[in-house]
């Protein structure tokens, strides 16, 4: 049987040069490309920003962050809180976002680079590289577990965990699963992320050389479905960030508040 | 298919295996979150400053608006309730003066009436006066022709001059009867 996975990109980002001991990758070079563009866009966006909305550009990108910022504090339950963790949690959605359109984008993989005898793409979408994506999730959860601690201290964040009586052997164990699944959440969070970004592109690839010539006819329907998994997977990435940012943060009087705040689609996750 | 699948088996033979096919790699690691932590960097000081800003300055510029909308239209209902106030005050105002007015009006023509009345009362009066007055000159004037016209019918009659003293003797007599 043919095997579509090897025969269109493989799991690892792939080496274009070696610059020092860093191994620079096709990944690595379109993540700056993107960082590149997706700083520019909003850095226009913004220069273009005033009260009275002239540019669309602006508009459009004032409207997101709205429409953004109303789904994040409707999960604080707090439009402060909102506001003070919105440049993080948008610049995710944003970046990511865009990382995983980058990767759609028809004649990217055409571009390529001959190492040892072999084409390697010049450019690979960021989130089809697992290194990407861990970064991505381990500074998220680090970045959670540094606004609880922040919020509730040391030993108000372990409660969260622990609860009020960490020495009853039951609590304790419940506490060191919670901990765990805290880990745990770094790999789903990476790995959902990376496997659906590069299956679909795999899956593409496999669409275009099954239909041949008709590939512009066959994968066009993919490229859609596509499209909405990426706006899907950037919005789920920032909502899950968002809801362990809202537990962790939350005092334990409003504990009861905050999980009747959580969108449905996060407590599933 | 043949060049592919030969083209797949050679890159699967080339792919590591395992946990090692993901391409883990600690500088490739840093190199993309570096790359993240850039994007978060420029964006959190230059772009989402700014452009919060702008939504909250526009978001305090609609709620300001609605609150004077509100402030309008409270502005327009109290106006409204003092409007049919001063529109009913007005209007009892308009009939009490109407009301005054009518009575007023009716006291006048009762007056004019009476004083018409008392006017007319003396006009008749001064008329029956003036009547009788006249009749009696007529009367009186009447006395002397008649006088007159008797003591020519007696001449006649007579045949005789009479005297002075028996002429006025026979005219009261003759008077005398016809009144």
């Amino acid at each position: 049987m043919f095997n579509f996975f090897f025969a269109s990109a493989p799991l690892a980002a792939e080496k274009l040069v070696q610059v020092g001991p860093l191994p620079f990758t096709n990944s690595m070079l379109f993540g700056l490309v993107t960082a590149g563009f997706v700083i520019t866009l909003f850095g226009m966006a913004a220069k273009a920003s005033q009260l009275w909305p002239k540019s669309r550009l602006a508009f459009f990108v004032e409207t997101l962050t709205e429409m953004l910022l109303s789904v994040i504090a409707d999960a604080f339950g707090d439009r402060k809180k909102a506001l003070k963790h919105l440049p993080f949690l948008l610049t995710l959605f944003i970046f990511i976002l865009v990382a995983n359109l980058s990767g759609l984008i028809p004649g990217v993989s055409a571009v390529t680079l001959t190492q040892n005898g072999h084409d390697v793409p010049l450019l690979r979408a960021f989130t089809t590289d697992l290194n990407a994506t861990l970064a991505l999730a381990i500074f998220t959860i680090g970045s959670v577990q540094f606004y609880a601690i922040r919020e509730l201290g040391f030993v108000g964040h372990l409660k969260h965990y622990f609860s009020d009586k960490p020495w009853n052997p039951m609590n304790f164990f419940i506490g060191i699963n919670e901990v765990f699944g805290e880990l745990l959440r770094i790999v789903t969070l990476s790995m959902r992320l990376f496997g659906v970004i590069y299956a679909g592109e795999v899956l593409l690839h496999a669409i275009a050389l099954l239909a041949g010539n008709f590939a512009w006819a066959a994968t066009l329907p993919v490229m859609f479905l596509e499209i909405f998994f990426s706006i899907i997977q950037a919005y789920l990435f920032m909502m899950l960030t968002t809801v362990y940012l809202s537990v962790a943060t939350a005092h334990h009087d409003d504990d009861h508040q905050e999980v009747a705040n959580v969108p449905a689609v996060a407590k599933v996750s | 298919m043949q060049l592919l699948t030969s083209f797949a088996t050679s890159t699967e033979a080339a792919q590591p295996e395992g946990l090692g096919a993901l391409g883990l790699d600690v500088k490739a690691f840093a190199f993309q979150l570096i790359t993240f932590l850039i994007v978060l960097f420029v964006l959190r000081k230059y772009v989402f400053t700014k452009l919060v800003a702008t939504l909250e300055s526009r978001r305090e510029t609609l709620e300001k608006s609605l609150v004077q909308a509100k402030e309008t239209e409270q502005a327009l209902a109290d106006a409204q309730t003092t409007a049919g106030k001063i529109l009913k005050e007005a209007q009892a105002d308009a009939d009490k003066l109407l009301g005054d007015a009518r009575s007023e009006a009716r006291t006048v023509i009762s007056e004019a009436e009476t004083v018409g009345a008392t006017k007319a009362e003396r006009i008749i009066l001064d008329a029956r006066d003036q009547l009788d007055q006249e009749r009696n000159r007529l009367k009186s004037e009447l006395k002397s022709e008649l006088a007159g016209l008797v003591v020519a019918a007696t001449e006649k009659v007579l045949k005789e001059k009479m005297t002075d003293s028996r002429d006025k003797e026979l005219v009261n007599k003759a008077v005398k009867e016809l009144s």
